[in-house]
């Protein structure tokens, strides 16, 4: 096919995504980049005011402290889910009896609401009558009198070197999603590579990693791609759990910040500003992740 | 599998899935508005237990006004409304009238996105001087900035009303728990001092194997709807001020209100931050509250508290009484918030203004829109002459908070950067509870953080000051 | 697969079992509380375990019968006639749908022009398209408001469903890392045969992406059904709200009615996870693999 057909076939294709971004998305972009050089309260007209909503942010410590949660978070949080989300499909691509069972119930915290999850969360995570710690509790307390220590279950909630690490485990507990991403593309792999894989005398490890894992990397690079740009922007779950704000600000996350300023504070010059920042470490993120994970991502069309 | 085949799914999926939807499409009698000169939309908070009644109020308006329409639209009530509202508002699709909790008023109107009423009430012959003497002070207070009215109090909301657990006062008393004596289970604590030492009786710690676990405790000073909420409460009753409206100054930094957070920082330390926060981060709903399990013995409760103790813990035995204060106080002590009722910018059409207006005044201030009924018991209405109060009276759970509602001298600071103080404030009393530390290690003291507060606000109302008022 | 050992198909279940508890609690959880009169649900630990049972009182709860409740549909009777559910539902279900076959359509036509077809330009017009997701969207809000309302589109359905129709960058995505692993030879041999491209999208593509499709459907569909904010912002009209708004009604500053919003929301899940359990082998069942071998 003639390069240029090609191109005039591939526009073509993309068409809808073409109309849909030049009627939807150009124009709102063009003028948030405006508004983070102006003051700007929503209704009046904005006010040009150059570089200092950039420059307000350099000494805001709830900007900082919003920054650091999020990059630990995201840190963290991406990474966890990404394995839970992979030991559970190849938990279930054993393909055991109950499969159908197994998966639906490992599902079920992506399907049920977040205004019941969250109040769930909220008994489980509770440091006096929350299950999390009604099971700690025994266990540091033999701890505790076997090596004379002495460990106390946590306030998940109310310590605020805990909001994140509980954020963390709900995360890990709603990754339906990713699993059944990483189901299909379990399937995908071809039969006939296992066994010739086996009959090379390879292990089940090396089986998994020469075999596998190459053969659904384009979908672990999916998620791995979508989690970064998602847990950059996170921030539903804490504003559920703590509508108040956690204690020491520990689950003030970018987003929520840059959230208040645009829909509580009526700055939504400042807010811009926040967001186009935001906008160049995750394009900055992405662009890294991709030129650094080429050679690991394997897609077998290209490859043949 | 052919595409024929996926395509054939798709259609029989498709097809499928039309039929319920077909067979769910039944439309309920909504609150009709057929026929009217004049259809208003209206967008409310009230779901849950107050639903009904809303939308019976709202029938009987219509009932009595037959040229004017009511299309009732239910926004919920949190970060998302503002959304809606401001997109609306700039989309210029507002609503007619639209419900406004009471401190975003001057935040709104310096924002130019509500329409100022008094031309608009001098036209429908209501003198607005006379409507002022008609309701509590700080309630038509809030609706009121830079001279004009913006709003018209539809909710009073006396926060708040000091509740104690007899049954579990009583109980303890007789397991021995707590001295004979040390409490009377019949009588609240009038002073902060009582308080402390009631504080003091009732609090029982368990020791476990991994650390101690707090069995039950007296009040907890800053669960009080929110920090922000808990510092105005205390800073009033200990006698503080939180904004000079003459000079515009913040004052949280006030003698009297840090008086206030050095009290609350002293429950932090003694019965520890910790455990006590715990109790408090109950289930983020009514029900499971420590209060009713007799966990947590006293507590401050809004007047939706009673009608929820009824809900969930009927045979609950319970006192009500105004919040104790310390010597050079305030007696009484109280402030209201609740909604208000407002026309957002952007409506012109002088007929819809009209009947807009009519909405609100009827809703709150005439003797139809503020009954009971059409309000249940967890919504006064801000309108003293109303038949509400009458009525609530015979009830001596809610007679006490009319007692409250009549001795109210304050409203939140009635200016444009109210939330933004209020977080500032939140934060103030976060650090000061759990007494976290400035890098040379001491920790922050009460007055720091409350002058922190002060300043970042100031700086930040400035700003706003500094920018040219909307349209002017 | 029958080759995995006894005693791996034995550990496999006792650790999936295991999971499965931790897992399948928030949805014990909803159905639970649903079940609960007001009355019962003032306690610290919640009952988890139906059963019959008289009141609770202190006694009881010190020795752990509180934890057994006596289930009753009293909050679905309420519930169901509070809020409109039924009309609610109606909604969700046409948003939900035209959204779905919107998105399956327009993404995986785009994601072919991303993956399939290879020009000059075209890996940066992609990552431009993922870096539309990156821009948080609370500063984008209002202006797109803007462009619907003057496309006199507020207030409608369009808002909620056209976008779909024209390529979610996320689906886009998605497909694009499945068609990625479409083996070359069958679409270089559809091309000898003189196929258009559509046809290879239609022919061997999507055929070979049923597990991609299935993944899109569910996830296009979970997204549409639990939205919030979008009806909220485009709908004026509370005949045109949708579940999760329906949902919210149930709340309102002075109270809840809290049970009865977890009956709504039961039967906001439960004809999910019934789908689910019958769609599931969509999913994973790798015709690629069984497609080299045809």
């Amino acid at each position: 096919m003639k390069p240029s057909r090609e191109r005039r076939l591939g526009l073509l294709f993309i068409s809808p995504f073409l109309i849909g971004f030049t009627v939807f998305t150009i124009y709102p972009v063009i003028a948030s980049l405006y508004y983070s050089f102006c003051d700007y309260d929503v209704l009046s007209p904005p006010q040009f005011v150059g570089l200092a909503n950039f420059r307000e942010m350099a000494s805001d410590d709830r900007f900082a402290k919003g920054l650091w949660n999020t990059v630990v978070f995201t840190v963290f949080a991406v990474p966890v889910t990404m394995v839970t989300a992979l030991v559970l499909a190849f938990l279930l691509n054993m393909k055991l009896r109950g499969q159908a069972l197994y998966r639906t119930i490992f599902f079920l915290p992506s399907i049920v609401p977040i205004i019941a999850s969250s109040v769930l969360w909220l008994w489980l995570l509770n440091s006096d009558y929350g299950l999390i710690n009604a099971s700690l509790r025994p266990i540091m307390s033999w701890l505790n009198s076997a090596f004379g220590l002495h460990l106390e279950p946590p306030g998940w909630l109310t310590d605020p070197d805990y909001a994140k690490p509980a954020l963390i485990m709900m995360a890990a507990w709603g990754v339906g999603g990713n699993m059944i991403l990483y189901l299909a593309a379990l399937g995908d792999v071809p039969q006939q590579l296992y066994e010739a894989a086996e009959l090379d005398g390879a292990g089940a490890w090396e089986r998994a990693r020469h075999v596998t894992l190459p053969m659904i990397s384009p979908v672990l690079f999916f998620t791995l791609v979508m989690g970064l740009i998602g847990s950059f922007q996170y921030f539903a779950q804490p504003l559920v759990m703590w509508p108040g704000g956690a204690p020491g600000d520990s689950a003030l996350f970018y987003a929520l910040y840059l959230f208040q300023n645009a829909f509580l504070y009526l700055r939504m010059g400042y807010a811009s500003a926040q967001a186009w920042l935001l906008f160049i470490v995750i394009v900055a993120t992405t662009l890294l992740v991709f030129r650094s994970t080429r050679r690991f991502v394997y897609y077998a069309g290209e490859g043949a | 599998m052919g595409i024929g085949t996926i395509v054939r799914r798709v259609l029989v999926s498709a097809g499928a899935l039309a039929l319920v939807a077909f067979l769910a499409g039944y439309r309920p009698a909504d609150v009709s508005d057929g026929g009217r000169r004049q259809v208003i939309q209206v967008w409310h908070p009230w779901g849950g237990p107050i639903l009904e009644s809303y939308q019976r109020g709202v029938e009987l308006f219509q009932k009595t006004h037959p040229t004017i329409g009511c299309k009732l639209l239910y926004i919920p009530n949190d970060l998302s409304n503002s959304q809606k509202f401001y997109t609306a508002v700039i989309g210029n699709c507002a609503p007619d009238v639209t419900f406004v909790d009471g401190p975003q008023v001057a935040e709104w109107a310096e924002r130019g996105l509500l329409t100022p009423l008094d031309e608009l009430l001098r036209e429908a012959g209501e003198d607005p001087e006379k409507l002022r003497q008609e309701f509590f002070e700080p309630c038509w207070k809030q609706c009121v900035y830079r001279g004009k009215v913006y709003a018209i109090t539809y909710c009073a909301d006396p926060n708040f009303c000091f509740f104690w657990n007899k049954a579990a006062i009583r109980k303890a008393l007789a397991a021995g728990e707590v001295p004979a004596g040390a409490v009377d289970p019949e009588k609240a604590p009038a002073t902060i001092e009582e308080l402390d030492r009631c504080n003091d009786a009732v609090t029982k710690v368990r020791q476990t194997g991994a650390g101690e676990q707090l069995e039950r405790i007296g009040l907890v000073p800053w669960g009080v709807y929110g920090h922000a909420n808990s510092i105005f409460t205390w800073g009033w009753a200990f006698g503080g001020e939180f904004y000079d409206p003459v000079t515009d100054k913040i004052t949280a930094s006030d003698p009297k209100v840090v008086k206030a957070l050095e009290w609350m920082c002293q429950y932090a330390r003694k019965y520890n931050y910790e455990h006590i926060s715990t109790l408090q981060s109950s289930f983020g709903s009514a029900e499971q509250n420590p209060f009713i399990v007799g966990k947590q013995v006293m507590q401050l409760l809004h007047l939706s508290g009673i009608a929820d103790l009824e809900q969930y813990a009927p045979h609950l035995e319970y006192g009500l009484a105004p919040i104790p204060q310390p010597p050079g106080g305030e007696y009484n002590s109280s402030w209201v918030g609740g909604w208000t009722l407002a026309i957002p910018a952007g409506v012109t059409d002088p007929a819809r203004r009209q009947a807009a207006l009519e909405f609100i005044l009827w809703s709150c201030a005439k003797p139809e829109g503020t009954t009971m009924d059409v309000r249940t018991s967890r919504n006064f209405p801000g309108w003293k002459p109303s038949s509400f109060f009458q009525d609530a009276k015979k009830d001596p759970r809610f007679a006490m908070f009319v007692q409250i509602l009549e001795n109210c001298k304050h409203q939140r600071p009635v200016m444009p950067a109210q939330a933004f103080y209020m977080n500032e404030l939140a934060r103030a009393v976060d650090k000061a509870v759990r007494a976290e530390k400035k890098p040379d290690g001491t920790p922050y003291t009460a007055k720091e953080l409350l002058d922190e507060a002060t300043q970042r606000t100031q700086k930040y109302l400035d700003r706003i000051r500094a920018r040219k008022p909307n349209g002017e | 697969m029958n080759t995995v050992p006894r005693w791996r198909r034995i550990a496999g279940h006792v650790v999936l079992i295991a999971l499965s508890f931790v897992f399948v609690m928030p949805f014990a959880w909803l159905v639970t509380t649903s079940l609960q009169p007001d009355t019962e649900r003032s306690q610290l630990v919640p009952a988890l375990i139906p059963g019959p049972k008289s009141f609770g009182d202190a006694a009881e709860q010190a020795t752990g019968k509180h934890l057994v409740y006596q289930p009753t549909l009293v909050q679905y009777e309420k519930g169901l006639t509070r809020v409109p559910v039924l009309m609610f539902f109606r909604n969700t279900l046409l948003v939900c749908v035209l959204t779905v076959l919107g998105t399956i359509l327009s993404s995986s036509l785009v994601a072919y022009g991303f993956s399939i077809l290879k020009w000059r330009g075209r890996d940066v017009v992609f990552f431009v398209m993922l870096a539309t997701m990156m821009l948080p969207g609370q500063v984008t809000m209002v202006p797109v408001f803007t462009i619907w309302r003057k496309l006199g589109a507020v207030d409608t359905y369009v808002p909620l469903v056209l976008p779909a129709f024209l390529g979610n960058s996320f689906f886009i995505f998605l497909f694009r890392q499945f068609f990625l692993t479409v083996p070359r030879e069958l679409i270089e041999a559809a091309r000898m045969d003189g196929a258009s491209e559509f046809r290879i999208w239609a022919r061997i593509v999507m055929p070979l992406s049923v597990p991609a499709i299935a993944t899109v459907g569910l996830f296009s569909f979970l997204g549409a059904w639990n939205d919030f904010l979008q009806p909220l912002i485009y709908l004026a009209d509370q005949t045109k709200y949708t579940l999760s708004l329906g949902l919210a009604m149930f709340r309102t500053q002075y109270g809840s009615e809290y049970g009865q919003m977890m009956a709504v929301a039961t039967l906001m899940v439960v004809p999910i996870i019934i789908l689910f359990f019958f769609a599931q082998k969509t999913f994973i069942q790798g015709i690629k693999t069984s497609g080299l071998k045809g």
